[in-house]
């Protein structure tokens, strides 16, 4: 099957924020076995995210993600703060982050969502399961829903 | 941000706080490995070509079940602890639509049985409506999953009132339940029964018994008059 590519003709950036390599190994396997060209990104901290996102040092030049997939439970700096400082800043807060959880515990989800999380999605635990999920997920934001385009700053 | 370095931690933890914050974690943190556990095999099984030594496919087989069965056991143990560390919401419930929905949920299993579903005009009670179709739901899925092979279950809801409670009973025809273990089948992750013949990861009635108790109400099992098992429960009016 002929993989497609998003709007703009170019492959989907997507920003993994997870400390579990194994989660970030599986979402890379789905996004290759899914409908969407992307190019994912991961960053096993909350730190490094707000690096690659600001695109200092290494990572200067760089798109910034049509997407924002992110982790609650990360090492140092929580997911919770990395997505409130994301929807805090002018330069970020037009991504889609959907925050990606191992539970869902109700507090977490209404949280994640007052902070403007755009979804909350509850990691399955089955490969056929986590497969559809990614694939859900490209298909609303990538294919069905129309993204902002990108804000091109100084 | 740096703390000041020389911080003593006067307040003495609380034990039973910890415990909550305890299980909730242990179940929470558990997950993700358990989700690589059984992806990963999965993906394996996948992708090697035909396992030659049934033994092999086997064990692989049964790394993946284990895995899978170890998460929905996670899921059960955090529903559980869950009920600790949430709050409780208070409002008026109409079990009129809580019951229409877990039959709405229950009904392709309903029908693949030929069951019978009997319910009156259910009240409206003040109660936490989650945590009533939780309550609801676990016992109607427990009614046809522990039916007898040979007969469509036949499950009713009986609901009376009296001065201070609303009393429900929900009566079935399936296997019953031996009186030896009407106490232990309340313990979390206890079943009474193998995968094989009856799946599930055992923690039913234990999230309905801590939510019935609440609740202010109380929990018990009986016989049924039609041949299997009458579970029934009160809820302060």
């Amino acid at each position: 099957m002929e993989k497609k590519l998003i709007g703009d003709g170019r492959p989907a950036e997507v920003l993994l924020v997870d400390d579990n390599r194994g989660d970030a190994m599986l979402a890379d396997h789905a996004f290759r076995m899914a409908n969407v060209v992307t190019n994912l990104t991961v960053a096993s901290t909350g730190e490094m995210a707000l690096a690659m996102l600001a695109r200092e040092g290494e990572y200067r030049g760089r798109r910034l993600p049509d997407l924002i997939m992110l982790d609650l439970g990360l090492p140092k700096m929580s997911g919770v703060d990395v997505l409130s400082r994301i929807k805090n800043d002018m330069r970020f807060l037009h991504i889609p982050v959907i925050v990606m959880s191992n539970s869902g515990a109700g507090s977490n989800i209404l949280k994640s969502y007052q902070l403007h999380a755009n979804a909350y999605v509850i990691k399955p635990v089955d490969l056929t399961k986590f497969r559809e999920a990614i694939s859900l997920i490209e298909q609303f934001f990538f294919l069905l829903a129309c993204a902002p385009s990108q804000n091109i700053e100084a | 941000m740096q703390e000041p370095r020389h911080i003593t931690m006067t307040a003495p933890a609380d034990p039973a706080e910890e415990f909550k914050d305890f299980a909730y974690i242990v179940s929470h943190d558990l997950a993700g490995p358990v989700r690589s556990m059984v992806t990963f095999s999965q993906l394996l099984k996948e992708s090697l070509p035909v396992i030659e030594k049934a033994e092999d496919q086997l064990h692989l087989d049964l790394i993946i079940e284990s895995g899978q069965k170890l998460g929905e056991m996670i899921q059960g143990l955090l529903a559980f602890s869950r009920l600790n560390t949430v709050p409780r919401s208070r409002a008026l419930v109409e079990l009129e639509i809580v019951v229409a929905r877990c039959y709405m949920q229950l009904q392709s299993q309903l029908d693949a049985t030929q069951g019978h579903f009997n319910y009156p005009r259910m009240p409206e009670v003040m109660a936490d409506a989650q945590q009533m179709h939780t309550v609801f739901f676990a016992l109607l899925d427990n009614a046809i999953k522990f039916r007898k092979p040979s007969q469509a279950p036949d499950i009713r809801i009986r609901c009376d009132k009296t001065a201070d409670f609303w009393e429900f009973s929900i009566s079935d025809n399936g296997i019953g339940i031996d009186p030896l273990f009407y106490d232990d089948v309340f313990r979390p992750l206890r079943k009474l029964h193998t995968d094989e013949v009856y799946p599930g990861v055992g923690m039913g009635l234990t999230l309905t018994r801590k939510i019935i108790l609440a609740h202010g109400g109380e929990i018990w099992l009986e016989p049924s008059d039609i041949g299997g098992l009458k579970v029934s429960f009160t809820i302060p009016r």
